[in-house]
């Protein structure tokens, strides 16, 4: 920048070059902030995207009051991880799509990333995902779940879900009785 | 939360049905997510491929089903003296002793469509017969098409000989398609053969395989294959490829661009054929990917796996069935895997693996 240039020139320069910054940070519930690539936030997340376009991102961090610090932090974490790991065209396609798409098994990466968190960081996280609108995310993290579901009794998923049981006993053993195949050998 | 739950259910495999069930055990808002019309849709759309939830075998009084691990045992037995000749798109065809006729049967509604089969001449029955039962809706993606209009191919062989050379015998293969829609055989269509090769334990006419616009049904243990063209209703016989003696062979579909193809079985290497025609319009047999299956089977089961024998080919799936010594596998292709699905069951038999999506809300 050259010496003799006005103050207000100066200021546009330095508004074009935060435009151009090529991260944004985001304000978790409890006030914490994350630094998150912005290509990679706006590919991933519609809702993201959006605030993108229309400009009310904030410099001093965007509040993003529904989410609690850990899971933002897990979610900055899976924008950078992906933004670093190439995007494949079925990836970008399979997020436009998303409600017609067939299932993508996911990456080796996505399946690592899901499977350290602990059980309540995996369903902050989940909502998280369905807040920003992040369908890969959302993908990743629903297969997680459905696949703790696995060979579990439906006692076993009330408490995994943390779900009230609303049926009567006659209504489970009428159920049961109709569908007792299902119950062999768990 | 709702809206993630779905996300969540959407996501449980097909192949486990079990699992759908018990979820929609949980509680009542599960229950009805589960059986929504709308999820059931988006359900089968999301995963595409219906799994194989099992096949049907001949056994001593008729067709008999075995479920594989995690699918429904609901799934009744045929009734007695039906002999399964094929499945696809959700519904399985058997031939019928008594009047002879067919049945097309939807195990999972229990609906069924009887026929009566094709004769050669009056009441002159084939010598040998196959037949394969299909969806008949036009650009249908059949994740959903059990009790829309199915056809039935039927091909028959007969055998005449000329009377003034007794030693010398001439078969000719013909076909028909029954249409659910008009209720109707449509004209035959034939193809004089040639001698035809009778084998010691095999049927002449065996299971079929839908590629693109044509059925082919394996003949002679696959020395031979007829194509039936559904299009232009037209028949022809492919040489099958060249194979060492002693293997035993499925028509599958071909790895690359889906046509017709041959999965071959030699001591314990898996051979992979697929049917090329050039621009000339000649076709030949290209040899494809050779598979380490006894290595395979060894390895999931910690001993060795014996002689192999190919099965059967469950279509979309793209699986194979393998008889080893100690059981029945499936082998999947790309990637690559095995896994032991069940007990070995009777040497020799053809298997017709079923497909199809299995959930609460299906009855």
């Amino acid at each position: 920048m050259e010496v003799d240039k006005g103050k207000g020139e100066a200021e546009e320069t330095r508004k074009v070059a935060e435009a151009d910054r090529d991260t944004v940070t985001l304000k978790s519930s409890d006030g914490k902030l994350f630094e998150v690539s912005k290509e990679a936030a706006a590919r991933l997340s519609t809702v993201l995207a959006g605030m993108i376009a229309g400009g009310s991102i904030d410099d001093n961090g965007t509040d993003l009051k529904q989410i609690g610090s850990e899971a933002l932090e897990n979610v900055v974490d899976y924008c950078n991880k992906h933004a670093n790991s190439i995007p494949s065209a079925a990836l970008i396609s399979s997020s436009i799509s998303f409600n017609t798409a067939p299932f993508k098994e996911p990456e080796e990466w996505e399946r690592k990333f899901v499977d350290r968190l602990s059980h309540d960081a995996l369903f902050d996280l989940v909502e998280a995902a369905n807040f920003l609108g992040m369908e890969r995310l959302l993908d990743v993290t629903c297969h997680k779940i459905s696949e703790m579901m696995k060979g579990k009794s439906p006692d076993q998923i009330r408490e995994v879900f943390n779900i009230k049981n609303d049926y009567t006993k006659e209504e489970l053993e009428e159920i049961r009785q109709e569908l007792a195949w299902a119950f062999y050998d768990d | 939360m709702d809206d993630i739950i779905r996300e969540i259910l959407l996501r449980l495999p097909p192949g486990d049905p079990a699992c759908l069930v018990r979820g929609s055990l949980v509680c009542k808002l599960w229950r009805g997510l589960l059986s929504d019309r709308g999820f059931l849709h988006r359900y089968r759309a999301f995963h595409r491929t219906p799994p194989v939830l099992g096949y049907f075998h001949d056994d001593s009084d008729g067709g008999r089903f075995v479920p594989l691990t995690g699918a429904p045992s609901s799934i009744p037995h045929p009734e007695v003296d039906w002999w399964p000749l094929d499945c696809r798109h959700g519904r399985v065809l058997f031939n019928t002793l008594e009047t002879p006729g067919l049945v097309v049967w939807d195990p999972i509604t229990g609906g069924r469509q009887h026929l009566r089969q094709p004769m050669y001449r009056f009441d002159e029955e084939y010598d040998s017969f196959t037949a394969a039962v299909l969806c008949a809706s036009h650009g249908c993606d059949h994740l959903d098409c059990r009790g829309g209009p199915f056809l039935v191919v039927f091909a028959g062989t007969y055998e005449f000989q000329y009377a003034h050379e007794a030693m010398y015998a001439d078969g000719v293969v013909r076909a028909s398609v029954y249409s659910s829609e008009t209720g109707a055989w449509s004209e035959v269509s034939a193809y004089l053969y040639g001698p035809i090769f009778y084998g010691c334990d095999y049927e002449v006419m065996g299971s079929s395989l839908l590629a693109g616009e044509s059925l082919y049904f394996s003949i002679e243990e696959d020395r031979r294959i007829l194509e039936y063209d559904l299009v232009r209703h037209v028949l022809s016989v492919i040489d099958g490829p060249p194979v060492y003696a002693g293997g035993t062979m499925v028509l599958m579909t071909a790895e690359d661009g889906g046509g017709l193809g041959i999965a071959e079985v030699n001591k314990d290497c898996l051979f992979l054929w697929s049917w090329k025609i050039d621009p000339d319009g000649i076709g030949d047999w290209e040899r494809g990917r050779v598979i380490r299956l006894g290595m395979m089977i060894s390895i999931a089961t910690g001993s060795p796996s014996g002689s192999l024998d190919l099965a059967g080919f469950a279509e979309g799936a793209g699986s194979i069935f393998v008889r080893a010594e100690d059981g029945m596998f499936v082998v999947e292709l790309k990637p690559d895997r095995v896994r032991k699905v069940g007990k070995r069951g009777d040497d020799l038999t053809t298997i017709f693996p079923f497909t199809s999506f299995y959930t609460p809300g299906t009855n």
